[in-house]
């Protein structure tokens, strides 16, 4: 069973899946479901003994497409969707003990274009609005399997989060007739202390509004909207960048550090969104080596985020830290 | 890039990406 359900009170939607309750949690490594079928071993979910970057469609899906029934009617007040989407889980590689981090820079150039190819595809999809590509990493953000993977989430609404980030975008724009994240990266490069690192195409920092002690972003100094504008040598540079961030993230504390990677680009809902930019955001759960940071009471229930660090100080931090 | 999609258990498609040739190409380029 899986729906959406509107949240009256927030105007946003919730997506029930109880069928998720099932899904496989932390297998043993002889019994990944993400690892490569070895002969005579058992059928994982690739049925090759070898490969390279796979996509394919989650057993355990929060939406799908045709949606099945929902559970309950809905109302006026209580307004009920089917969860039409799609859902896809992205095996970074074959190596089961492998991290994004330890991947080479040409396969990160190579999983930017199924990234690419995964936007294209699922965007043209008339029940996709939104096409959400991220990460989860480690069993502190609740991962359930180990197997180095991302997924994507194609929604049928734009979610609120990337909402808000358009209409913010959309009225500084009519304000100011400039773009508001290239602004953001004026102020910056303006600034300083908040970059980590930088290449020819991309900055990485520790935001003046970071809500984690360890996030940073990653922007594209040219003004594009979603991966498919990329040139090619942008791509390379987010590969790099991308690898320089996540083994400084490694060798912050000599453990490869949990995070959280989001992909915040245009919605494919058809409407043009001329004044959003493409970027990239890591969220780490942790504030120091043994300390997580939680959504408690007021981020959780008030949406105050309280960050016990200055961005300033984590941003030197981390741009101190070598990237081998 | 060379996609070959098939389909796996509960009528879900898989999708291979290979690079081995491309990735040549690209190295040069780089």
């Amino acid at each position: 069973m899986s729906e959406l359900r509107w949240h009256p009170l927030l105007k946003e939607w919730v997506i029930t899946a109880t069928h998720r309750q099932d899904r496989t949690f932390l297998p043993p490594k002889d019994y990944c479901p993400l690892c490569p079928t070895k002969p005579g071993a058992f059928p994982t979910e690739v049925p090759a003994e070898d490969y390279e970057i796979v996509v394919f469609e989650n057993k355990f899906p929060s939406l799908q497409y045709p949606a099945p029934e929902e559970a309950v009617e809905g109302s006026e007040l209580y307004m009920v969707r089917p969860a039409a989407g799609v859902c896809e889980v992205v095996l970074y590689s074959s190596r089961h003990e492998s991290t994004l981090a330890a991947e080479s820079e040409e396969t990160i150039r190579n999983l930017i274009e199924v990234w690419t190819d995964r936007y294209n595809e699922l965007g043209s999809k008339d029940y996709v609005d939104y096409v959400f590509i991220f990460e989860n990493k480690g069993k502190e953000i609740g991962v359930t399997i180990t197997h180095p993977h991302g997924q994507i989430y194609a929604y049928p609404f734009v979610p609120p989060m990337i909402l808000r980030e358009l209409d913010a975008s959309r009225e500084h724009h009519e304000n100011t007739g400039r773009c508001l994240m290239c602004d953001i990266i004026g102020e910056e490069k303006r600034d300083g202390r908040r970059i980590v690192c930088e290449n020819g195409s991309f900055l990485a920092a520790v935001p003046f509004y970071a809500r984690y002690p360890y996030e940073v972003h990653i922007f594209s100094k040219a003004h594009k909207g979603s991966l498919p504008e990329f040139t090619d040598q942008e791509r390379w540079d987010l590969a790099k960048i991308l690898k320089q961030m996540l083994l400084k993230y490694d060798n912050l504390w000599g453990m490869s550090l949990p995070y959280m990677m989001v992909l915040h680009q245009n919605p494919t809902n058809g409407e043009r969104y001329d004044y959003y930019h493409f970027h990239i955001e890591f969220y780490p759960p942790y504030r120091t080596k043994e300390k997580l940071k939680y959504l408690a009471g007021s981020e959780s229930g008030a949406g105050v985020f309280i960050n016990d660090t200055l961005a300033e100080e984590k941003a030197a931090e981390l741009r101190e830290i070598e990237p081998k | 890039m060379k996609k070959e999609k098939i389909g796996i258990s509960g009528e879900r498609t898989l999708i291979y990406y290979n690079f081995s040739k491309k990735t040549k190409e690209s190295e040069e380029k780089k």
